[in-house]
């Protein structure tokens, strides 16, 4: 039993944490927004683009990649620390999807836009389908590449595949959160459209349920550094504001709020972190046809995800909604940075399995038969936004 | 990062599992906070003792085992695990008997520890008075010096004393510099003046009564001290260190040793046996309450298991404690509302829940109310302004 971070998570977050701190400012955040007119901005993605390449350079795309096909060999859990710091400094690129949920799939299809990838030139956006059955790919209108899990039955022999942006139908569509370059997909993708990346619907539906739930873990992960930089920038502002002739921080109240809301995000940090250690040493896939013990210890690796990410996303929640309230009328405009990091956490909360999702899930496995659903609850991932 | 316990923990576990299972009492012992209960649950700790299982991370010569911190967390898991009989002598063996390792003279250890362990001697706690509970250094017990015998006579009054009606011997806080009037060191001040003293209940001049809690147990006592004499072997920590010696405790008893995480991993699977038995299955919404309860649990667990880590590198957890303190208590509560509520119209019955229930109330009250320890959070880790 040991919870020191490996040398290798450690590692890769020095590496990677350098850059993010110098470059990963919240003017470059504002760049990936829409100017008024509710496009985006060549310049400032491509502002976002530079610091995705020099983040590149430091290995951090291929950490899930083997070191043969040029990554850096790493697991899951290494990358948690990592996912965290880039949540703190709102890194607006679709970073979990790309290195988490991506990367393995490319390197695994010896797909031949891999190389690109690792070095920065290739982002690639997931997307997912709304309870209206509306298919939406965050970051859509920033990415090189789109993976469509749901769409794996289409192609005549099945399969996951992976487009090229351009491949698509799609239009923009405007969220809470500006830089989340969302993109709403305009019709089906053409059977001869991209290429597959997975080949068999069996296959293509462990595989693609095995990058959820990575992804999940990362939206985790992404969800506690957002959650701990609202926190962050509250507190350093109540320390500073005064009223009634002292710091507003002197008060109970404010103290209280922020007492609770930390304590979220610190008991949110040990789950997350654990869930990437048994993920990395339960990979959901490649258990099909695998002995029962493996079955359930991917079991077990699922929920820790399922626990990491309802403390995770309450945290955010948390966090939000106290920093919003201890800064006051601040806090209530565009000007001021604290709304760039609480709309992300709102837009991530619901992004992977929303809270009531996962609980569903562990209540199924923990045999928690629901009154009013019978037998069980909560369906594969997939079905997830249906529910 | 290794979260799976060594070979030689699952074989203490084992180990432990299997006494335990072999010796708890099939039906619960009489409660540990009346007169009767309590002689019940002494004679369980001298089994406990003979077996070597009564302070197993104490050394061999006073009948411990030498386990890591990590075997007793194992411990802790089987015991609540098992449902074995509540500690009736935890204020001893986890308050006070850290503090005697950490300040005790060689001769104090050796007259104080065996006995402690083998529950010949039972401590109670007296700190609180009926002028001074949060604000502790209030306090107006006083001791005033006998050279003539070689000690000191102490009066005043403590109260909320935790069993004891039934314990043989008292460990409490009492002023011996006072802060005005004739003699006086001012500068001394409230936190310096202030002595930790060991008392044997049976020492002439000391009145106890007992009273009633919540749950109409005799589990509190109310101590009156009139000239009681104590001698100066009877001193922890020096004369006027008292609050040093304290302070110690209560990082005890916020954080790990007086609530490690098996108890409240216990009790969330014995809320989610208790839901599964309801006939048709819980409501959504108290499904989810039970999830989460489950999710809680195992946030707390990873969190120490995460402090510990930290702990064997060398760093305490100072004033995290608090976290600790104010996790596990609200969880609680959470918990026994919750079964409270599935227990329905049958939630009043005296009982295992309803008295758990009652008991859960007081938690965030005891060892510092749950307002201090948010003071204590945002100060001490957040470095807000005192007001
Ligand atoms: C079950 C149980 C067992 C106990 N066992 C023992 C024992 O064995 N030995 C012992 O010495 N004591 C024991 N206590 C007493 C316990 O330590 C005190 O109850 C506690 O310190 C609070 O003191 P108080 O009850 O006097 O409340 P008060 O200090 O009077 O507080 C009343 C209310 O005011 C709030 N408050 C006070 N100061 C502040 C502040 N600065 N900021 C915000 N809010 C504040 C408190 O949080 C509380 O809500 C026990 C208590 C319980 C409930």
């Amino acid at each position: 039993m040991d919870f020191e971070l490996d040398q290798e998570a450690v590692a890769l977050l020095a590496a990677a944490g350098a850059v993010l701190d110098a470059e990963a400012t919240p003017d470059l955040i504002r760049a990936a927004w829409p100017d008024g007119g509710q496009r985006l901005r060549p310049a400032g993605l491509e502002q976002v683009r530079k610091v995705w390449v020099t983040l590149a350079d430091q290995g951090v795309v291929g950490a899930l990649v083997g070191e043969d096909d040029g990554g850096l060999g790493l697991d899951l859990g290494h990358t948690v620390p990592l996912l965290e710091r880039i949540g703190y400094v709102g890194l607006p690129v679709p970073a979990v999807e790309t290195i988490v949920y991506a990367a393995p799939l490319l390197a695994a299809a010896g797909h031949p836009a891999l190389p690109d990838m690792l070095a920065g030139r290739a982002l690639v956006a997931v997307g997912t389908t709304t309870a209206a059955g509306k298919t939406l790919v965050p970051h859509g209108q920033q990415a090189d590449l789109v993976i469509l899990p749901e769409d794996r039955a289409s192609p005549p022999e099945g399969g996951l595949r992976v487009f090229a942006a351009g491949e698509l139908a799609w239009e923009p569509v405007t969220t809470v959160d500006g830089a989340r370059a969302l993109a709403r997909l305009a019709g089906p993708p053409t059977d001869d459209a991209g290429t597959v990346l997975v080949r068999g619907p069996e296959a293509a539906r462990a595989a693609a349920d095995a990058a959820w739930w990575r992804a999940a873990l990362g939206t985790s992960a992404v969800l506690v550094g957002l959650a701990a930089r609202m926190l962050s920038i509250t507190i350093a502002y109540v320390k500073q504001r005064q009223q009634f002739g002292v710091p507003v921080g002197s008060f109970q109240a404010i103290k209280h709020a922020l007492a609770s809301a930390h304590i979220a995000v610190e008991f949110a940090r040990p789950a997350v972190l654990a869930a990437g250690w048994e993920q990395a040493r339960f990979p959901a896939d490649g258990l099909a046809a695998g002995p029962p013990r493996a079955t359930q210890d991917a079991q077990e690796a699922q929920d820790a995800t399922s626990v990491a990410k309802v403390l995770a996303a309450d945290a955010a929640r948390l966090a939000a909604r106290a920093s919003i309230q201890c800064h006051g009328a601040i806090a209530y405009t565009t000007e001021y940075d604290l709304h760039l990091f609480a709309k992300r956490a709102w837009a991530l909360i619901p992004a992977y399995g929303d809270p009531t999702w996962h609980r569903a899930h562990l209540a199924r496995g923990l045999g928690l038969r629901d009154a009013t659903a019978g037998a069980t609850a909560a369906a594969a991932p997939q079905q997830r936004a249906a529910m | 990062m290794d979260l799976t316990w060594s070979d030689e923990d699952e074989a203490f576990r084992a180990e432990a599992r299997a006494w335990l299972s072999a010796n708890v009492p099939a039906a619960p012992l009489p409660s540990g906070d009346t007169r009767e209960g309590f002689t019940a649950h002494l004679e369980w700790e001298t089994k406990l003792f003979d077996a070597r299982w009564a302070v197993v991370s104490w050394p061999k010569r006073y009948g411990g085992r030498e386990a890591s911190l990590w075997q007793w967390l194992v411990f802790e898991e089987e015991y609540a695990r098992a449902g074995a009989p509540q500690r009736v002598t935890q204020n001893g063996i986890f308050l006070l008997a850290p503090t005697v390792f950490e300040f005790g003279t060689p001769e104090q250890q050796e007259r104080i520890l065996p006995r402690m362990a083998a529950g010949l001697d039972t401590w109670a706690q007296g700190w609180s008075e009926p002028g001074a509970g949060s604000d502790l250094a209030g306090l107006r017990s006083a001791g005033v010096r006998d050279d003539e015998r070689g000690g000191w006579r102490l009066s005043g009054q403590k109260t909320w004393t935790t069993r004891g009606a039934f314990c043989t011997h008292l460990f409490g806080l009492f002023r011996t510099t006072a802060t005005s009037g004739p003699g006086a060191d001012p500068a001394a001040g409230r936190h310096r003046g202030l002595t930790y003293f060991l008392v044997p209940l049976d020492a002439p001049g000391v009145t106890v009564r007992g009273f009633d809690r919540l749950d109409g147990d005799e589990g509190f006592a109310e101590v009156f001290l009139d000239d009681v004499f104590v001698p100066d072997e009877n001193v922890l920590g020096g004369v006027g260190k008292g609050w040093q010696v304290a302070m110690a405790t209560t990082g005890s008893e916020r954080g790990l040793t007086l609530r490690p995480p098996g108890r409240f991993l216990a009790t969330a699977n014995r809320l989610v046996e208790l839901a599964r038995s309801v006939p048709g299955g819980a409501s959504p919404a108290l499904r989810d309450r039970v999830v989460q309860a489950h999710i809680d649990a195992r946030a707390y667990q990873l969190f120490t298991l995460h402090q510990v880590s930290g702990m064997l590198r060398g760093r305490q957890p100072g004033p995290a404690s608090s976290m600790n303190k104010l996790f596990w208590s609200e969880m609680d509560v959470r918990i026994h509302e919750t079964a409270l509520d599935l227990l329905g119209e049958g939630g009043e019955v005296d009982g295992a829940w309803s008295r758990g229930f009652l008991f859960s109330l007081s938690g965030p009250i005891y060892a510092g109310t749950n307002e201090i320890q948010r003071n204590v959070v945002a100060e001490r880790l957040l470095g807000l302004p005192r007001a």
